[in-house]
């Protein structure tokens, strides 16, 4: 016992530079928060719980620095042989860096959620849902389990030396892929999902037994491959290191290695950001193949062949010849349209725009636009060809116009952008009574609930709760009203103002419209009054119909024979009145940061219910979200708000909307 | 001699440098594939242009260590340093290699690409010439940053790690637009930009690529190699803790000084008030023949919260501006209030041609929206913000009709009969409010307020104001939470009336319950 007492301490000393840096970053942190918040307003419901994700992945970090070296390091500095010339054995080294290692962070952890609490005390008002002290504890030990985990994950692929960085890489590829496949049971391998705190405070947080369970034996079977290895002469590794660092072939696929460490990770960066930022709430889910299928060959029919007018270049598929004829006769009067109703200046009009009619476009797009350039499919007829082109030339414009000015906040302007490019598209290249799909469109939606001008500049909440296709008729109605106050050549201000030399950079939100009003001497409220009479008027319009059709605000989900069934709470009669061709259709998601490949689609099953694989969806609460495809009277899918539900869990009365209520500020709508 | 060194660096490093080369095609090749995958990438060319932002930094990267780190780490240089010639000539060839072959990587990556896409690319000589100058330009720059780079030795990364801290920072929070610099405005419309030649962008590009290079030469030669040779050695285990935890406390410090930038904020056309420093707009819905409504009310607005304002001693350039808004629509209460980036103006919606609108009430609650706001939030927390309202409550109804009050009282009444009223409500407020209605939970603070004000000179009521609703807060910060710990609203309560909450919520359920007996009493006469 004493030599494992004098081990452990020797693995103290040897980590303590690492001890070090956890006790800089917790002193800091504690500086930190007092620095930049009140933390009498800091509730660890707010701060830790819901920001689980991040704290896994700080945990995450904090393994990756201390294990990766923590069993080899000692046979890259020699010291392997002088433990190997003391009376204990390996397995004891092994046990003793592997627990001073985990106590460090468990101690670091701990501390972390001690200061929560006491942030938590600070924050407590008559209306706080404690977070109550089971919630402190299933955090606690999710967390330190994950730390566990991590510790012996990575120190048995450390043994692989550099390589273990690739195979740490491409491991989060395989879940990352299976997740992506809907490969029942993947979501259990992903250890950053494992902290997911119930859905509201005060409900009861559960642990992921199953994860759990399958996580642990990874880890066991981790360690236990460690201590393997690390009880082995001179590591799995050693006999093969030399001829890696000596031999050509070693050298090159050391060499393939290290750039492949890089592009794995790089990869993961950008797949994180990539679903971590607006892509998240996209209202679709994003396609891992091709979306639509691109001509196989170059040959034949498929060649592609190119033409020019006095605006644009051309290019198409021999296939396409026929009708591409008309399009290009068309195409120069589209751009003079659209550059007269925008006003561009006499350089504007002296671009030439490349329109690719040959390449694939993204889900659900008739045609993209990027700079100088317009990606889009040939309708079959003409005129429906060229009102997508003039859609997409009004983009081409815009960024000609602002320099790209938009695109820096687009969150803030991907409303504008559309809602822009479909007046036009509508004004000037389609029947008046074409419009009124998208009229529909708005009108059941903002029955449900009014489209406010303030969701319109947050893409990435308005595609939280809504869909986020819905900003072509929200974008179409408001720049109407906007030319409706301010005359036709309102939106030309709008984008001159913003591009502005002087004007502030990256603005978002309400802020950049607020200044481009500003600049331009308007008066945004104006717009906004106009937006919601117009709103006002399409629902008075539409009324009808849209009665007939109810939002889906409260259901059930319940697990059963491999399913989760989720039967939505209807109105009495609700089929009654519904307008032809009409249909339910809903989208699940396990949890609120689910990315659109993992929600799962149904239609209306038997007994008025969806249905689903319950394989993906292994947590205790999910969200589905109700959606009408209203056949003829509306071709778009009109979907309502997220309902939030525990699986097998009693109906929980909807909480009344804190709207017009001021029980505290900030909440006078 | 030169000749021997080419010689050299391609029989030590010339398998990594095809392998490099091979590989770097290999993920270029896949870059462009990757970002066009679902379709909205944009064509071949838009996804050389990521590849080079992202991943060609790194092919860079290896190939300056390779060049150089490597040789000052195994301390061969020593070796070159021995030999008869002069040290510039040693680095020169390096840099020459290394400009080289991130010329062939650009070159043969931009001409694949061309080959293997072009069919579906509108390709001109112009375009072509813009693609492979503006990456080659590119490159030659991340080039010249890693070869400065890799002569500072062992702190090579966390410089690095640092100067990706800062470009992102500047990229995602800051209003810098930094894609609008070289060397990253070559990249911000590469691939689509087929016509005009980013030619300032081009030339201080290649200034701060000479500059680099230039750099790179002192630190080589300084002190004739020895600061090269002694940042080349290894770092501890103890060094990269410590190195760790700075860049980790830096990075945190960092986010300290990041504020929210105050939107710009003004109503064109509305009618606007000043007086005595105060400033009021009032905005109609539609374009009216007449704005006399909202002359009148933005008069009697500047009038109000100037007096209130200099009342409770605020600072007159603490005080932000008042923007009234018309609404109509709005449910319920007629007003609205909306949050302003920054704070710097206050916001409310009011239907206030509503025959039910009540301007007492807009100028009561813009003056709690404006206290709130301008103590950052402070004034709003539960155990401050009754005393908000209790002061709105006197604002609303100091000069109202005699039916507004008596609706009042007896809304606190009812209130106080099905819920009753104790300390432990007062200062929970939040849940007092969402059990009662916040309506009812205001009338009862009204008419404790009320109670005060008989009671008690209205400088005493002055006072309590001042001490404990009229601090602007400029920084969000524990100060003001260890201040509120300090003077805890109880003990300053306490102070200024003499009163425990206890005794106040006893006197105010008297108080109001007299009134109500008093009306009852006052009906029962009229009957």
């Amino acid at each position: 016992m004493m030599k494992f007492a004098a081990i452990l301490w020797k693995e103290w000393v040897s980590l303590k530079p690492f001890a070090f840096l956890l006790l800089a970053l917790f002193v800091f942190g504690l500086i930190f928060v007092q620095v930049s918040e009140f933390i009498d307003t800091y509730p660890t419901w707010d701060n830790m719980f819901m920001e689980a994700d991040a704290f896994a992945i700080v945990n995450f970090i904090l393994c990756v620095v201390v294990s990766i070296g923590l069993m080899v390091r000692e046979k890259s500095e020699g010291t392997l042989l002088y433990l190997d010339g003391l009376p204990i054995t390996r397995t004891s080294v092994y046990c003793a860096k592997w627990l001073v290692a985990v106590g460090l962070l468990i101690t670091v952890n701990l501390c972390w959620l001690l200061e929560g609490f006491i942030y938590d005390q600070f924050s407590e008002t008559s209306l706080t849902e404690h977070s109550s002290l089971r919630y402190y504890a299933v955090f606690g030990l999710l967390e330190n389990f994950l730390v566990l985990f991590f510790v012996s994950v990575i120190a048995c692929l450390s043994f692989l030396r550099l390589w273990a960085l690739l195979v740490l890489g491409a491991l989060f590829w395989l879940v990352f892929w299976l997740r992506q496949l809907q490969v029942p049971y993947a979501e259990l391998l992903n250890p950053f999902t494992l902290i997911q705190p119930p859905l509201e405070p005060g409900d009861p947080w559960q642990l992921p037994w199953l994860q759990l369970a399958v996580l642990s034996c990874v880890g066991a079977t981790a360690w236990l491959i460690g201590l393997v290895a690390f009880n082995t002469r001179s590591g799995p590794l050693g006999p093969s290191g030399k001829w890696f660092q000596d031999s050509w072939i070693g050298k090159a696929i050391g060499g393939c290695a290290i750039i492949m460490i890089v592009v794995v990770w790089l990869g993961l960066l950008s797949v994180y950001v990539y679903f971590s930022e607006g892509e998240t709430y996209t209202g679709e889910p994003i396609v891992p193949e091709v979306v639509q299928e691109r001509a196989k060959s170059v040959s034949g029919e498929n060649q592609i062949l190119t033409d020019e007018s006095k605006h644009f270049q051309f290019l198409y598929r021999k296939k396409d010849a026929a009708g591409m004829k008309p399009f290009i006769a068309g195409a120069d009067e589209v751009f003079e349209k659209v550059a007269d109703y925008l006003a561009v200046s006499d350089e504007v009009r002296s671009i030439q725009i490349v329109v690719d009619l040959t390449s694939a476009l993204g889900s659900h797009n008739a045609g993209q636009a990027y700079w100088k350039k317009i990606r889009m499919g040939l309708p079959d007829k003409t005129d429906e060809a060229l009102a997508i082109l003039g859609h997409e030339a009004t983009h081409v414009f815009i960024d000609q116009m602002t320099d790209g000015r938009l695109e820096e906040s687009f969150s803030a302007t991907r409303w504008f952008h559309e809602g822009l490019a479909s007046e036009i598209e509508f004004d000037l290249f389609r029947k008046p009574e074409e419009s009124v799909d998208y009229e529909r469109w708005l009108a059941l939606s903002s029955t449900w609930g009014e489209v406010q001008f303030s969701e319109l500049v947050e893409d990435g909440l308005l595609n939280v709760t809504r869909d986020k296709f819905i900003v072509y008729p929200a974008g179409m109605i408001w720049v109407k009203s906007l030319i409706e106050v301010y005359g036709k050549e309102a939106p030309t201000a709008l984008l001159t103002a913003i591009a502005r030399p002087d004007g502030p950079r990256k603005l978002g939100g309400l802020a950049r419209w607020r200044d481009a009003c500003l600049a331009a001497g308007y008066d945004l409220e104006k717009v906004r009054a106009k937006f919601r009479s117009r709103l006002k008027a399409l629902r008075e319009e539409y009324e009808e119909t849209t009665a007939k059709l109810p939002e889906v605000t409260e259901g059930t989900a319940t697990r059963q024979k491999g399913s989760i069934t989720i039967t939505p709470t209807l109105p009495e009669g609700w089929r009654n009145e519904l307008p032809e061709g009409s249909e339910m259709v809903c989208r699940m998601r396990a949890n609120p940061n689910s990315p659109p490949f993992e929600w799962r689609y149904s239609k209306l099953k038997k007994g008025d219910a969806f249905k689903a694989s319950a394989l993906t969806f292994l947590k205790p609460e999910m969200s589905f979200q109700v959606g009408w495809k209203t056949g003829e009277w509306c071709k778009q899918p009109v979907f309502g708000e997220w309902v939030d539900v525990a699986i097998d869990g009693e109906k929980k009365p909807k909480k009344s909307s804190a709207k017009g209520k001021r029980a505290q500020p900030g909440t006078k709508d | 001699m030169t000749a021997v060194l080419f010689r050299k660096e391609w029989r030590q490093h010339g398998l990594w440098f095809v392998i490099l080369g091979v590989l770097t095609l290999l993920v270029f090749l896949m870059i462009v594939r990757g970002v066009n995958q679902d379709g909205t990438g944009g064509g071949a060319f838009f996804g050389i242009g990521t590849g080079m932002t992202y991943f060609f930094p790194v092919v860079s990267f290896i190939l300056c260590h390779l060049l150089v780190a490597v040789e000052y780490r195994n301390k061969s240089q020593l070796f070159l340093e021995g030999l008869p010639l002069p040290r510039w000539k040693m680095v020169f060839v390096k840099a020459i290699i290394a400009t080289f072959l991130t010329c062939l990587y650009t070159a043969t990556i931009v001409l694949i690409v061309w080959f293997t896409a072009g069919s579906s690319e509108a390709i001109s000589p112009r375009f072509l010439g813009i693609l492979l100058s503006t990456s080659a330009l590119f490159g030659w720059f991340v080039t010249s940053f890693y070869f400065l780079v890799s002569f500072l030795g062992r702190y090579r990364i966390p410089i690095l790690i640092i100067i990706l801290f800062v470009f992102n920072y500047l990229a995602t929070s800051s209003a810098v637009p930094l894609s609008d610099f070289p060397p990253f405005a070559l990249m911000q419309r590469f691939g689509f930009e087929r016509d005009i030649w980013p030619r300032n962008a081009m030339m201080a590009t290649a200034a701060l690529t000479l500059l680099f290079f230039a750099a790179s030469f002192t630190l080589a030669l300084a002190k004739e190699g020895s600061v090269s040779t002694i940042l080349g050695e290894k770092m501890s285990y103890r060094e990269k803790m410590f190195i760790g935890a700075s860049i980790a406390i830096g990075t945190m410090a960092i986010l300290v000084w990041q504020t929210p930038t105050a939107e710009p904020f003004s109503i064109p056309g509305a009618v606007a008030e000043e007086r005595d420093g105060m400033n009021v707009y009032v905005s109609p819905e539609g374009v009216q023949e007449t704005a006399d409504l909202e002359v009148q009310l933005a008069s009697y607005l500047v009038r109000e919260l100037a007096e209130k304002r200099d009342w409770l001693g605020i600072p007159k350039s603490a005080f932000p501006p008042l923007y009234v808004v018309e609404k109509t629509g709005i449910e319920e209460d007629l007003i609205e209030w909306e949050a302003v980036e920054g704070d710097n103006a206050i916001l409310m919606y009011a239907d206030y041609r509503n025959p039910e609108f009540n301007r007492e009430t807009l100028m009561a609650w813009s003056m709690s929206q404006t206290l709130d706001s301008f103590s950052m939030g402070r004034n709003g927390v539960e155990h401050r913000w009754w005393i908000v309202c209790g002061y709105e409550g006197l604002w609303e109804l100091d000069d109202a009709t005699p039916e507004r009050v008596k609706e009042k009282e007896k809304r606190a009444f009812d209130t106080l009969e099905e819920f009753g009223f104790s300390a432990e409500q007062l200062v929970g407020r939040a849940q007092y409010a969402d059990e009662a209605g916040w309506q009812e939970a205001d009338a009862v603070i009204y008419m404790g307020f009320r109670y005060l004000r008989e009671r008690f000179d209205m400088e005493i009521l002055q006072q309590f104001a001042r001490r404990t609703i009229n601090r602007p807060v400029t920084r969000k910060d524990g100060r003001e939470v260890w201040w509120d710990l300090t003077n805890p609203v109880e003990s300053e309560f306490e102070e200024a009336f003499d009163l425990t909450l206890e005794e106040f919520a006893e006197a105010t359920r008297h108080y109001i319950r007299e009134h109500h007996t008093e009306e009852a009493t006052e009906k029962e006469e009229a009957e």
